[in-house]
């Protein structure tokens, strides 16, 4: 087994602009009753270290499909999932655990994605019990550190999700995500479930923790006006095929797909002046 | 050795609870009676009097005697041990081949998912009773042979309970988290699914338990078992059975005993499951003080309702007024209360938009008017009028005459709101007809007009369509189409475009603002989203707490607020922040009921926030002609700012 410095999370800036995520010509069909229904088509993306792409598309349009596969809980039926240069498109057992300390995921539902019968800090626990053996007093240690890291006290380790409200809840899945320090978040949708006070708060918290960690996000949303404050790239699902693709700026300013520009128009942010670069 | 503290901690709270208690206790002497016969049962076994043969229950014999004079209790108390073990060794196996099977398959799917159902499924078509007599046969009566042999027929059925719990918990986001967080499937099963699953087991087991003792009885009964004259409770009965012309009375404690244990077992089951539903859900089965009736308002002082609402447009017909209500709830604490002094009106035609964080109390505020409080809930001040009857004093029968009719409404979740089974055709036929008495072709013609009215194109297709097969979009147009059903002079719609995609967000609030300009029907908007609040609501009212704190024209309000938390609550949003920099956020959270401060409600977050906020309740002022706000310094700002 090979594992490349998968725990070097400080280096930001590859020097070789080697994408840490390259997806490339990737396909998932849902198999019903044998008959192949795709939900995306040759699907190619890439992320560099430290960098923010957005997936944007509607319900049904694939996007969390790509997400999924990223992560291994769905198969990719044609093409290839590189990350850091390693194909893991097929990666399970053991290299899939590998891979689980480098690429995390935070999901939409805050009241879903904690299991209600576990304390926050077991929860949190758990990534650490898979993949060291390290003493109570250490696992303890970490579970404080990430909880300081998005903003929530010590003690909240010793509550139940349901003590929490949906903001905190959230926090805490994202708590969660960087425990093993990844180098690579899948966000799937993690502000639509929220206020709009509180989507904002989180917002700021991924820049953040970006700004601190290096962490790269593939950020899957349906609004627009959300994906602008994080990413650098976006791309563009449209019933499982890519139709626009491009800088943020790029595609604010000068949308060539006509679904891109129903996107933009619903975001309330057409003819908007492109907003200026990070 | 268990820790006693444990011990006594888990004993007192199954004591709590009579449904676990009483079958427990009942299933426990039972045990005790049966595995020390040796010591307690007053006569052996096979002791004959015949003498006494046939006889009622004495002092001699409390349960009587066979027909060959042997003390009945006795006899049940030796032959309990057998029917006991025969039980634990069946279900056991049952629960050990099937729980972990069901799970991985559950859990993994896959080739071993296809190949073990279609063997439970050739299992499941195997006569048992057959196989059983096959192997009593083979096996010199042996029991435990026999119980091994319904132990394993008994694992297919409990391995696709399990499995198909398994599924569903499987769905759950937390169960793909823990799997992206490293843990393997066992892992992810005994930590994640199996937890949520053990209630549905235990209620299983129970089934299990009392299947095995009725065919362990059959089994002894026909004398296929254990060998008379050695007891056995099925061997009793066939026993009694003899002698019934001659004296019913051996039956009815061997019978009763079957029956008594069998309903034991199921009670036991469902009360662990109810338990340990319990544990995680929060919930308390125990819910204290839910029928007590508080014998007043929780807040005496300061109950002076203010039903200043002038500010509003002079309504001529008011569809909904609401005058200074607050909602108690009662809880295990003491009442508190969930909305406080909130006044508004909706005249027809008019929309008036409820805005704030989650846990303000803006759904509180339209259940109210619905009179759908939750249970424990009520108007303890204040009075809701909806066409001017005070609805106070509504009863089930009246409240639902007005449900619909007068009063409808279109939730956040299109999906929850349509029943799964029936076509749209179906739901919406039924919506009609609840409300006018029409055939069943005016009704058809009644949905289709309802569905041309929510602008859905092709009604004659859609109308044969389960919601499974529409999009999130177009479900909430069907359930704006059963809300519209009735008629309603006010429609009451909670975050109506919250789960749906940005694009058909602004469809939705067109949609319902076109019906609106149609029908001259009243609408209050609940959501925390500026965006739908600007597009379909005439007046705005801010809510933080509990409290209404800012309301005018929603120009006004969003482009010039007062009070601050309208300020922070519209800078905060993400779709007019510049990009680049932080968003403006509000530090902390909504304070829950029970724990607001005497003051102003959002002192503790509040930049400009001064001695006199925290000192007393905050009134809603008017410093301005369309400006009603709960903040002292309102009326001063004003003056700076004009």
């Amino acid at each position: 087994m090979t594992t490349t410095d998968a725990t070097d999370t400080t280096d930001t800036t590859d020097a070789t602009g080697r994408p840490l995520l390259d997806v490339r010509g990737l396909s998932v069909s849902y198999h019903r009753r044998g008959k192949g229904t795709p939900a995306i088509r040759d699907v190619s993306l890439d992320i560099r270290p430290g960098e923010t792409v957005a997936l944007v598309g509607e319900s049904g349009s694939g996007k969390s499909t790509l997400g999924r596969a990223v992560l291994g809980l769905t198969p990719a039926t044609r093409g290839t999932i590189l990350f850091d240069g390693q194909d893991v498109t097929h990666a399970a057992g053991a290299r899939r655990r590998e891979l689980s300390k480098s690429v995390q995921a935070v999901f939409q539902d805050p009241n879903g994605s904690l299991n209600p019968a576990l304390t926050v800090g077991q929860t949190l626990a758990e990534p650490l019990l898979v993949h060291s053996r390290d003493e109570r007093s250490v696992v303890l240690e970490r579970i404080r550190e990430v909880l300081a890291l998005v903003g929530l006290p010590g003690e909240a380790a010793g509550r139940y999700p349901r003590q929490f409200s949906g903001g905190q809840r959230q926090r805490i899945a994202i708590a969660r995500a960087l425990v093993m320090s990844p180098r690579l978040i899948v966000c799937d949708e993690p502000v639509s479930a929220l206020d709009l006070s509180v989507q904002a708060q989180v917002l700021n918290l991924f820049t953040t923790l970006q700004r601190e960690t290096g962490v790269s996000y593939l950020f899957i949303s349906h609004d627009l006006a959300v994906v602008r404050h994080l990413a650098q790239r976006i791309v563009v699902l449209y019933r499982g095929d890519v139709v626009e693709k491009g800088t943020t700026e790029e595609v604010y300013a000068d949308a060539r797909h006509p679904y891109t520009r129903r996107l933009l128009a619903a975001a309330g942010i057409e003819g908007a002046p492109a907003p200026s670069a990070r | 050795m268990p820790d006693v503290s444990v011990l006594r901690r888990v004993l007192r709270r199954v004591l709590r609870r009579p449904r676990i208690a009483i079958p427990a206790v009942i299933l426990l002497l039972e045990l005790i009676a049966s595995f020390g016969a040796r010591w307690l049962a007053p006569y052996p076994p096979q002791q004959a009097d015949f003498t006494a043969a046939l006889a009622g229950p004495s002092a001699k014999h409390p349960l009587g005697t066979d027909r060959l004079g042997r003390d009945v209790l006795s006899r049940l108390m030796y032959g309990g041990a057998d029917t006991f073990r025969e039980i634990a060794i069946a279900v056991v196996i049952t629960l050990v081949v099937a729980v972990p099977l069901g799970l991985v398959i559950g859990l993994r799917r896959g080739p071993l998912d296809a190949v073990l159902m279609r063997t439970a499924d050739v299992v499941m078509s195997i006569p048992g009773i057959i196989l059983l007599l096959i192997v009593l046969a083979l096996f010199a009566q042996s029991m435990t042979a026999a119980m091994v042999v319904i132990g394993l027929l008994s694992v297919p059925g409990m391995m696709r309970v399990v499995r198909s719990a398994t599924l569903t918990v499987g769905r759950e986001t937390y169960v793909a988290a823990a799997r992206v967080s490293g843990l393997g499937t066992w892992r992810v099963a005994r930590r994640h699914v199996l937890p949520r699953i053990t209630g549905l087991i235990l209620v299983n087991a129970a089934l299990a338990c009392v299947g095995t003792l009725l065919i362990a009885s059959g089994i002894n009964a026909i004398g296929l078992g254990v060998k008379p004259p050695a007891p056995s409770w099925g061997g009793m009965m066939a026993d009694a059975s003899q002698t019934l012309n001659e004296s019913v009375w051996p039956a009815i404690p061997t019978g009763g005993l079957i029956a008594v244990t069998a309903a034991a077992l199921i009670v036991l089951g469902d009360g662990l499951r109810d338990m340990l539903a319990e544990r995680w859900s929060g919930a308390s089965a125990a819910a204290p003080a839910r029928r007590r009736r508080a014998s007043g308002p929780a807040v005496a002082a300061a109950a002076v309702p203010e039903s200043d609402d002038a500010w509003l447009p002079a309504e001529p017909n008011p569809v909904v007024r609401l005058t200074g209500v607050t909602v108690t709830a009662d809880t295990a604490a003491g009442a508190v209360d969930l909305i406080s002094d909130v006044s508004l009106t909706v005249g027809q035609g008019r929309t008036v938009g409820l805005v704030g964080e989650s846990g303000c109390g803006k759904s509180m505020t339209g259940l109210a008017l619905l009179g759908l409080l939750p249970n424990g809930a009520r108007v303890s001040l204040g009075t809701v009028e909806i066409d001017g009857v005070d609805v106070g004093s509504f009863d089930a029968v009246k409240w639902r005459a007005l449900r619909g009719g007068t009063i409808a409404f279109v939730s956040q979740e299109p999906m929850v709101a349509l029943d799964p089974l029936f076509t749209i055709g179906h739901l919406l036929r039924e919506a009609v007809r609840t409300h006018e008495k029409l055939s069943r072709r005016q009704a058809t013609l009644r949905a289709r007009e309802l569905l041309t009215q929510v602008q859905i194109p092709d009604p004659d297709r859609v109308l044969k369509l389960r919601p499974s097969q529409i999009s999130g979009g177009m479900a909430q147009r069907v359930s704006i189409a059963v809300a519209l059903a009735g008629r309603p002079r006010i429609l009451v719609a909670d975050e109506p475009t919250t789960a749906l995609d940005v694009t058909v967000q602004r469809e939705i609030v067109q949609l319902l603002r076109t019906i609106q300009r149609d029908t001259g029907m009243a609408l209050l908007m609940i959501s925390h989203d500026w965006d739908v609040i600007a597009e379909a609501c005439d007046t705005a009212l801010v809510m933080y707490a509990g409290q209404v704190v800012e309301a005018g024209p929603t120009d006004r309000v969003m482009t010039a607020p007062v009070h601050p938390y309208t300020r922070r609550l519209l800078a905060a949003n993400p779709r007019l922040a510049a990009v680049g920099e932080p968003i403006p956020t509000i530090p902390g959270t909504v304070p829950p009921p029970g724990q607001w401060p005497v003051g102003c409600h959002f002192a503790d977050r509040c930049p400009d926030r001064v001695d006199r906020c925290t000192q007393a309740p905050i009134a809603l002022t008017r410093p301005g002609d369309d400006v009603v706000a709960r903040c002292v310094l309102a009326g001063e700002e004003l003056e700076v700012s004009s």
